[in-house]
């Protein structure tokens, strides 16, 4: 969850258009690997989940609703982890696919973040402790600000657009 | 590199300084509520929103053989051994208590019946009860826990997802049950 946070974070600061000519590379290079790390290790997760002896089949930990216990939290893990791929694995083919295709593949990270977080609040033994809560709540903080940073720019965009139009 | 941009008279310098302000303030709600949320989820801070006599009344199990009795944290560690009966198995026939072991939510002690060397019946006598979402996760992994002990027969049980530290302290409690009932008929 933190190293797919840093990577959405990174890319809400530094992927804008205002900030395409300026921003350094080793930015983009970052958000790729931490983007490839946070589905490396929730690839892991999944095995470990399989393989740790849970009493999950690995039909359960592939398919979202087929798990008997936890379904709904399961689910919001799966779901996530598939979002996950398709935001990390149309990265490589980017230049192939429409911008716009793309860029709402891309972002459908978001939503996947929400998934994230809301699987491991309702399946994760840690969830109650103070340092999870304390991580998860400093995490939405540096994750909202860049995202409704961009949201306002962009409002902020289309009125003018319709200003000058009228 | 692009010279940044001067400010032109009579236009706002710090064109983006509201959405900084606006970015900021839905940060600090969303936190705020997420927090919220978290604290009323968590059970809002009541450390005994649950008691022991509704926790009994509430939980069922699936299986007619098991019972799940309420957290008493007064219960000693002692070993009952109620009946006797020559055991046919690895196991003595009569009833152990497990100690009691400890998670960060509270102590989980089981309670196991042997009959004809097996276990037929295993009762959580401890279980985290304190908070509501403690309460749901145990009964939600006790039963299965249980079931899978009348199943396996032994300590060799999976964890549940989501209850790690009630399952580990399951586990250590009726491997002390079970090793009291070796004992016994060694």
């Amino acid at each position: 969850m933190v190293l797919m946070s840093l990577a959405v974070i990174d890319g809400l600061l530094f992927s804008g258009r205002q900030n395409r000519r300026t921003r350094p590379v080793w930015l983009m290079d970052l958000h790729r690997g931490l983007g490839g790390y946070a589905l490396a290790f929730t690839g892991l997760h999944l095995v470990s989940a399989y393989s740790a002896g849970l009493g999950y089949s690995i039909v359960a930990v592939v398919v979202p609703g087929v798990a008997k216990e936890s379904t709904i939290p399961l689910a919001f893990g799966i779901i996530a982890f598939y979002i996950m791929s398709i935001s990390v694995f149309t990265s490589w083919p980017k230049r192939l696919l429409p911008r716009k295709f793309w860029h709402f593949l891309h972002v459908l990270s978001i939503p996947a973040l929400i998934l994230v977080g809301l699987h491991g609040w309702q399946m994760g033994s840690d969830s109650r402790i103070g340092w999870y809560i304390a991580v998860t709540l400093v995490l939405t903080a540096i994750t909202v600000y860049p995202f409704a940073l961009r949201l306002t720019a962009a409002w902020q965009k289309r009125v003018e657009k319709v200003a000058v139009r009228s | 590199m692009n010279s940044p941009q001067l400010p032109q008279p009579g236009k706002r310098r710090h064109a983006a300084k509201g959405s900084r302000r606006i970015a900021l303030g839905l940060s600090v709600v969303s936190t705020v509520g997420l927090a919220g949320w978290m604290y009323s989820a968590a059970g809002g801070g009541s450390t005994e929103s649950a008691s022991p006599t509704s926790v009994q009344d509430s939980i069922s199990i699936p299986s007619t053989s098991t019972t799940l009795a309420p957290t008493t944290s007064n219960r000693n560690n002692s070993t009952t051994s109620t009946t006797v009966v020559p055991a046919t198995g690895s196991l003595r026939d009569g009833t152990y208590t497990g100690t009691s072991s400890s998670t960060r939510w509270g102590p989980v002690q089981v309670k196991i019946t042997v009959e004809g060397g097996k276990i037929t019946d295993v009762q959580a006598i401890q279980y985290p009860a304190n908070d509501n979402r403690s309460l749901q996760i145990s009964r939600s992994s006790i039963p299965r826990l249980v079931q899978s002990t009348l199943t396996a027969q032994s300590a060799s049980v999976s964890s549940v997802s989501g209850a790690t530290y009630t399952s580990a302290s399951y586990k250590k409690s009726l491997q002390s049950a079970i090793d009291q009932s070796r004992a016994k008929a060694s």
